[in-house]
């Protein structure tokens, strides 16, 4: 008699499938759909922005050539006037706010403000030395102040690049204010900061 | 994940040594780069022969009206960099509007000379006739003269100045054994060769300008990441994920190995 060892029995387990809540669901594809949304804003204004910066870049290298031209005056200067003189406490305060927008310290609205007040500045000081006798008596220095200097000053002056910037600034704030540039802005992409003209401030 | 972080540090690096030449400076235009036109051309054709004659130091003149703020001896600086120039160079810089001079050299120009030599042939030399006198002629050709004489008599080289920068007949002989000691040893300091300087002591009559030291540069010498560095610190850290990889695959396929002999149990 041999005995057969039941067969074991077999125990059959089914898991229940948990499904998701529909509300849940419904939530977590309104919440991707938003992600997506600012993803989307923020890829698109970046792009936007980075034009925008690229025309302040420019600008700024506007800014460099009338620093260098106003420390090449400032030394000129330096020879023949004190650096108490206004003339020259006014051209080394403009050099000084232009500079702290090319090396990014400001958002440039000084600055700005200072480049458009360079050039008068620049011309008054000019003026001054070429009247000045002993500049007049020094060939190099005379011909410092009469030719090279406001050769460099005209130049330098050219308010083009600040213009072509502002423009842009403009039309990018005016997308800004869309409902993707909304989003946009949610996500951390920052107005153009619009640099004034004539000495007014237009923010 | 790894390696994105790994490309991510990599751009960084690419990033931050880009940033570092962001300056641009001029296009060498031969061994005198007169931007001021203030040499003549006897001047730089004297500058070009004794250059060709004189192996031991290869001098290169560069002359601005200004630098826009820069300071002289950073510009300087940058410039023997920007331009590569070697250990046997010497870059001049003047600055004629700013009354400024400065002056880089390679280290086999400075070992050549006594210690703080080229400071001493600036204040002989050049000063005077750069500041006062303004003839930029006469103060670069007496500098370089100073100069090449300092160095051939140190190296034992021959060189011939004849009819260089105005003179008429001047040859620096191999071996010489007269000559001042200030020109080949410097074993007390700056006080012991100022006084027997040739020159006037430096002082406070131009206060406008100022004598900059010079700069040594060491060939082998290297600053920061070159992109060389960077490719094969690239390569390295790629072959050390590689094998990683390899190895935690290797440890996961022996875990999932079945034993052969399990099923006859």
């Amino acid at each position: 008699m041999s005995e057969q060892a039941a067969p074991a029995e077999q125990v059959t387990t089914t898991k229940e499938k948990k499904s998701l809540d529909p509300r849940i669901a419904f939530c977590l594809m309104i919440i991707m759909i938003c992600i997506a949304l600012c993803i989307g804003a923020r890829k698109a204004w970046i792009e936007k922005r980075i034009v925008v910066e690229t025309a302040y870049a420019e600008w700024q290298e506007n800014v460099e050539q009338r620093v260098e031209t106003g420390y090449n005056l400032l030394t000129v200067a330096g020879r023949y006037l004190s650096q108490d003189d206004p003339l020259v406490a006014a051209l080394k305060n403009d050099v000084a706010l232009m500079e702290t927008a090319t090396k990014g310290i400001a958002d440039g609205v000084e600055a700005a403000a200072a480049s458009q007040q360079f050039v008068k500045d620049a011309n008054a000081l000019l003026s001054a030395l070429s009247s000045n006798s002993a500049v007049m008596a020094d060939s190099r220095d005379n011909m410092y102040v009469s030719s090279m200097l406001p050769q460099a000053v005209e130049q330098s002056g050219r308010d083009a690049a600040q213009q072509a910037y502002n423009t842009t600034a403009e039309s990018f704030n005016k997308g800004m204010r869309s409902f993707s540039g909304f989003l946009a802005h949610l996500t951390g992409v920052e107005y153009a900061v619009e640099l004034p003209e004539n000495g007014a401030n237009n923010q | 994940m790894r390696r994105t972080v790994c490309f991510a540090l990599i751009l960084l690096l690419l990033l931050l040594t880009s940033v570092s030449y962001a300056v641009t400076y001029p296009a060498q235009r031969g061994v005198v780069n007169d931007d001021a036109d203030v040499l003549s051309d006897a001047t730089v054709k004297d500058i070009e022969k004794l250059n060709d004659r004189f192996s031991d130091v290869r001098f290169i003149v560069v002359t601005r009206h200004f630098l826009g703020g820069t300071d002289a001896q950073d510009y300087c600086d940058n410039l023997f960099k920007a331009w590569n120039l070697y250990e046997s160079d010497l870059l001049l810089l003047l600055v004629i509007g700013e009354e400024r001079y400065a002056v880089t050299a390679g280290i086999a120009v400075t070992s050549a000379l006594p210690s703080d030599g080229i400071n001493n042939l600036l204040s002989s030399k050049l000063r005077k006739a750069f500041i006062q006198d303004r003839d930029y002629d006469g103060a670069v050709g007496s500098f370089i003269l100073g100069t090449a004489t300092q160095v051939a008599r140190t190296n034992g080289t021959s060189l011939s100045t004849a009819g260089l920068f105005g003179t008429e007949t001047q040859t620096q002989s191999s071996n010489s054994s007269s000559g001042s000691t200030l020109f080949t040893t410097n074993l007390t300091g700056n006080w012991w060769n100022s006084f027997f300087s040739n020159g006037e002591a430096v002082d406070d009559e131009f206060p406008h300008s100022v004598s900059y030291t010079l700069y040594e540069t060491d060939n082998s010498s290297s600053s920061g990441f070159s992109f060389g560095k960077i490719i094969l610190i690239a390569i390295v850290v790629m072959f050390f994920i590689r094998s990683r990889t390899k190895r935690i695959n290797k440890v996961t396929q022996a875990a999932h190995h079945v034993d052969p002999f399990r099923k006859q149990r």
